[in-house]
């Protein structure tokens, strides 16, 4: 059942205006997780997690280069998406040299008021379940003092998400792509979920018709709000090229891109209890490292349209749509 | 049929890149911090403690957990004291396994797989927990007056570093706190201390470093380190 619980952030909280799953329980679960950690610790822990779904939103952006001059065209249907997860991120560390225990220890530890270092380590979100992570006070190159942390959300190879997706094109070689989900409420407590994403394409089959292969370029832009917690943002301009036989197409590109995820939450501090004077409000914004990919997909046109590609950057992201339309 | 008929040397290509890219990984984007470089005075206290958990360790070598026996035997540390874990013995006479009291040489190890954790008390509050491995060997050995002189080498992990040591004619008297003599030899990095054992509650700990030689005193009862 643990492995659903990743849907949190990708799968589930996209779905859950489509199928009406109860949304809050995944966005609770890293949210009661970060409330027992700092922002530091934090910032290791989510780290595969803003890089891998960001890298997801700017996959599956397009599955051919060709678009009609002045024959309409619509498509909809669902994009899937899945970045691996690098074997050493199932863990992380996080070392802070000199630095006052007193921001991180309890008051009662008998290092609280000495200077040293800090050591942040155990699984990431997407690490073991089953272990917890650890924070040890270093002085003098010994641990003199260690708090047991959180364990991983959920134990995966791979970050998924899928989005649903509609085109229309057709129009002067342009296609407009929208990727959207109505708000939905998640709770009193959370707030709405929200995911907006929009983008244009143009080809050069209608300036350029003699040309062996289509060419295109574009962009797109999206946004994901789960309530209060998480917004996550991603952008990607792209061009690409494509060819066709048949039923069948080949098609590749590059995109230069960039990701950035906020999330917010309250760290519960020593008492560990929510709602008193010990609570500190948590902002962490981070950008996702991937700043270009390379994408080689195929895709076959049997009335709907099915497509397969492969997104190799800094991360490698697999991408697989369905698509119904004309 | 259509599809057969591709032949173009793009699509030929393009399916080739496909090919070449499909089981590409992502790179690590997770933290990994190095952890800070060593001075000297760490590696002083890391051996310092080293030795003392070896001094407080050491004489379990004296605890006869089976008597009249030659079977192999162990000791596991009781749940809530200073050890976890189990340290195994093996009593020789010669190269013939013998009774605790009739060994000339006895052998003390953590089994494969298998280590200690110490958890060294610094004061009331402050504990310094490490996890060792070792293999020892104790020539010549006597039960009565309890004395062994101990060699042999170990592992030890101070959880985010970790050294080997060597420990090099320690001499352990059952009748006293501390090793009468001897020497531990701790290796960490590229960086290695001698730990001096002389029969008090202190010893000396010796790094010789780019910058020359450093000496410093671990108090094996409360493991201060002085300079």
């Amino acid at each position: 059942m643990k492995r659903f619980k990743l849907v949190m952030l990708s799968v589930a909280m996209l779905a859950v205006a489509i199928t009406n799953i109860p949304g809050e329980t995944y966005a609770e679960d890293l949210e009661g997780l970060l409330q027992d950690v700092g922002e530091a610790y934090a910032e290791g822990y989510i780290a595969p997690f803003v890089e891998g779904f960001g890298t997801n939103l700017n996959s599956g952006l397009y599955s051919t280069a060709s678009i009609p001059v002045s024959r309409l065209t619509f498509s909809f249907g669902i994009k899937a998406m899945a970045t691996s997860i690098h074997e050493d991120d199932k863990t992380f560390r996080r070392v802070l040299a000199d630095v006052d225990f007193a921001d991180y220890l309890d008051d009662t530890d008998p290092n609280y008021l000495m200077n040293g270092t800090i050591v942040m380590s155990g699984p990431t979100v997407f690490g073991s379940d089953e272990t917890d992570g650890r924070l040890t006070a270093v002085l003098n190159g010994v641990p003199v003092s260690e708090i047991s942390t959180i364990p991983g959300l959920v134990d995966l190879d791979y970050t998924p998400t899928a989005v649903p997706e509609i085109s229309i094109g057709g129009i002067a070689s342009l296609r407009a792509t929208v990727r959207y989900l109505p708000s939905v409420k998640i709770n009193d407590d959370y707030g709405e979920t929200s995911f907006l994403g929009y983008g244009l394409q143009y080809s050069s089959d209608g300036i350029l018709p003699l040309l062996p292969v289509s060419i295109m370029a574009g962009f797109f832009k999206q946004k994901l709000e789960v309530g209060d917690i998480v917004e996550t943002n991603a952008t990607s301009m792209f061009v690409a090229v494509s060819k066709s036989a048949g039923i069948a197409t080949i098609y590749g590109g590059m995109a230069k891109e960039s990701s950035d995820m906020t999330v917010t939450y309250t760290y519960l501090g020593e008492d560990e209890v929510e709602g008193t004077a010990d609570d500190v409000p948590i902002l962490i914004e981070m950008d996702g490292s991937q700043g270009s990919r390379f994408t080689l997909g195929g895709s076959l046109d049997l009335g709907m349209k099915l497509n397969a590609e492969i997104g190799v950057g800094k991360l490698a992201t697999y991408s697989a749509g369905v698509m119904f339309g004309f | 049929m259509k599809f057969a008929k591709i032949g173009s040397p793009i699509l030929l290509l393009l399916a080739a890149a496909l090919w070449l890219v499909v089981g590409c990984e992502s790179e690590s984007v997770a933290p990994h911090d190095e952890l800070p470089e060593l001075t000297a005075s760490d590696v002083a206290a890391q051996a310092g403690y080293t030795a003392a958990t070896i001094s407080q360790v050491g004489p379990y070598i004296f605890e006869d957990l089976t008597p009249g026996t030659k079977d192999p035997y162990s000791y596991s540390f009781p749940e809530g004291g200073d050890g976890e874990g189990t340290v195994y013995f093996d009593c020789f006479l010669g190269a013939v396994p013998s009774t605790y009291e009739d060994a000339d040489n006895v052998d003390m190890y953590t089994a494969t797989d298998e280590n200690i954790t110490f958890n060294f008390e610094l004061d009331d509050e402050n504990v310094v927990s490490m996890v060792l491995t070792f293999n020892l060997h104790a020539e010549p050995f006597n039960d009565d007056p309890p004395t062994a002189t101990v060699t042999g080498s170990g592992t030890i992990d101070f959880g985010s570093y970790a050294g080997d040591f060597e420990i090099d004619q320690v001499v352990l008297d059952g009748s006293e706190e501390h090793p009468e003599d001897g020497e531990l030899i701790f290796t960490i990095d590229d960086m290695t201390a001698t730990v001096t054992y002389d029969g008090d509650n202190t010893a000396t700990v010796t790094i010789t470093t780019d910058d020359g030689t450093e000496t410093y005193s671990i108090n094996l009862d409360t493991g201060e380190i002085t300079s």
